[in-house]
């Protein structure tokens, strides 16, 4: 190999792992070439990394809960379209795109198609305003109207419009607008579900149940914010999650031990029932905290 | 100019890396989740033969998931393991083919993480690929 080609192999090496998303790591460097001479073990120098990912569940996952509680379709909990001409600020967009991201899986879940593309055109307005337009797919409008009478295809174009822009975040350093995203999508999908527990007739329990078991989300949600925190950007929002973070403190959850089953589909049922104990009181308090923090981030 | 051309093609390079994870799982992972809708998160990066990767994540009682590990094909048979709260393995892919997809329910809401090694590479060159974990859900509602 000829001395500038191994130069250029080298650099290039170097910066693209230099270039590496942000995330918690345990080591950063990777140095292949180092003892590229030596064949003794002792001296190999191998440094490994950790990766460590942080996840929330979808705001779908929450839609669908309510869905099955029986709950009549209630446009007017959705943040109105009308409002996304009103945000200026690449925060409150950025809350805004995950607000109106959890409005949109909560039309599409009902069926409400015409709305969802309501929706879908104030996440691409916001996406643009935010400088996004390269990670959102332009025909992603086309192909919601394309699919308007198949719930199935919408809820893939949503949950895939919605992967490729935090993919896009995540792999461009803004990483805290993802987080931004995410977060008030969380809250948006909490606010939606105790606003309506009063309402759900069908599977009441399940969905305050639910309710409940966010405290477990919650957790996962304020170990993602931190992770992305490094400018100071989202102190704000983690001092929303921990006041939330501290009315769960009430919430507990009792498992039992359980077993592995391979059911008859082949798919495996991981055992152990878990059981939340939530008073009234408690969800009162969950129900104010969560409508008070989603009513500051949706007025611009 | 020799020096400028070396420069260009570095960071060509190197934007060329950065989008390559998104564009892997773009083209390679969307459909090993068949009709599981992913959640919308977007975790992969770039990992040297060697290297680990771990999520914690929360699972609900009641739905229907899929874990995917999509993984470029230079990095081997990498394997992943669903752990519990107690530090419980619950499932290995090791034991299974080093299948990239499991399938699974559970009966009570629960904690999970879900735990990566990537096998060192066997010679001094360590190869690099993508590592996305995928989750997906089956949605059901009438």
């Amino acid at each position: 190999m000829t001395k500038p080609a191994l130069l250029f192999a080298t650099a290039l090496f170097l910066i693209s792992c230099g270039d590496q998303p942000a995330a918690d790591r345990a080591i950063t460097q990777a140095t292949a070439t180092d003892n590229y001479e030596s064949d003794d073990a002792e001296n190999e120098q191998v440094s490994k990394v950790r990766e460590i990912f942080h996840a929330v569940p979808s705001p779908m996952d929450m839609a669908t809960v309510i869905r099955e509680a029986g709950t009549k379709y209630e446009v007017s909990l959705l943040n109105d379209v009308k409002n996304v001409n009103e945000y200026s600020t690449a925060r409150s967009r950025a809350l805004n795109l995950g607000i109106y991201g959890a409005d949109l899986s909560y039309a599409s879940i009902y069926n409400q198609n015409q709305e969802s593309i309501l929706f879908m055109s104030c996440t691409k307005k916001l996406s643009d305003n935010l400088g996004l337009s390269r990670a959102f797919n332009d025909h992603v409008i086309e192909r919601m109207e394309e699919n308007v009478d198949n719930r199935d295809s919408l809820l893939s174009i949503v949950s895939e419009t919605y992967y490729m822009l935090d993919a896009y975040l995540k792999e461009n350093d803004r990483d805290h607008l993802s987080a931004m995203i995410i977060a008030a999508g969380w809250i948006e999908g909490l606010y939606l579900a105790t606003s309506v527990t009063k309402e759900a007739v069908g599977a009441h329990d399940k969905l305050r149940t639910r309710i409940a078991e966010q405290k477990y989300s919650l957790q996962d949600l304020l170990a993602l914010v931190n992770s992305y925190n490094r400018n100071g950007e989202l102190d704000g929002i983690i001092a929303d999650l921990e006041e939330l973070n501290r009315a769960y403190e009430e919430v507990k959850i009792s498992r039992e031990s359980g077993s592995l089953t391979v059911q008859e589909d082949g798919t495996t049922r991981l055992g152990g029932k878990t059981t939340p104990a939530m008073t009234d009181e408690s969800l009162e308090k969950i129900t104010h905290i969560v409508r008070e923090i989603r009513t500051r981030y949706i007025t611009a | 100019m020799k020096k400028v051309l070396f420069v260009i093609l570095a960071m060509s390079a190197t934007l060329i890396a950065d989008a390559q994870c998104r564009t892997f799982v773009k083209n390679n992972c969307g459909e090993a989740m068949g009709d599981y809708v992913p959640a919308e998160n977007f975790n992969a990066a770039k990992l040297l033969a060697g290297d680990e990767a771990e999520m914690n994540l929360t699972f609900y009682a009641g739905e229907d998931y899929r874990i995917l590990v999509c993984t470029h094909d230079i990095l081997g048979d990498v394997q992943f393991k669903l752990i519990d709260e107690e530090g419980e393995t619950l499932y290995d892919n090791s034991q299974n083919g080093f299948d990239p997809k499991f399938d699974f329910s559970v009966e009570g809401t629960r904690k999970l993480k879900i735990d990566i090694n990537v096998p060192p590479s066997e010679s001094r060159i360590r190869p690099q690929g993508c590592v996305a974990i995928m989750v997906g859900r089956l949605v059901d509602v009438n």
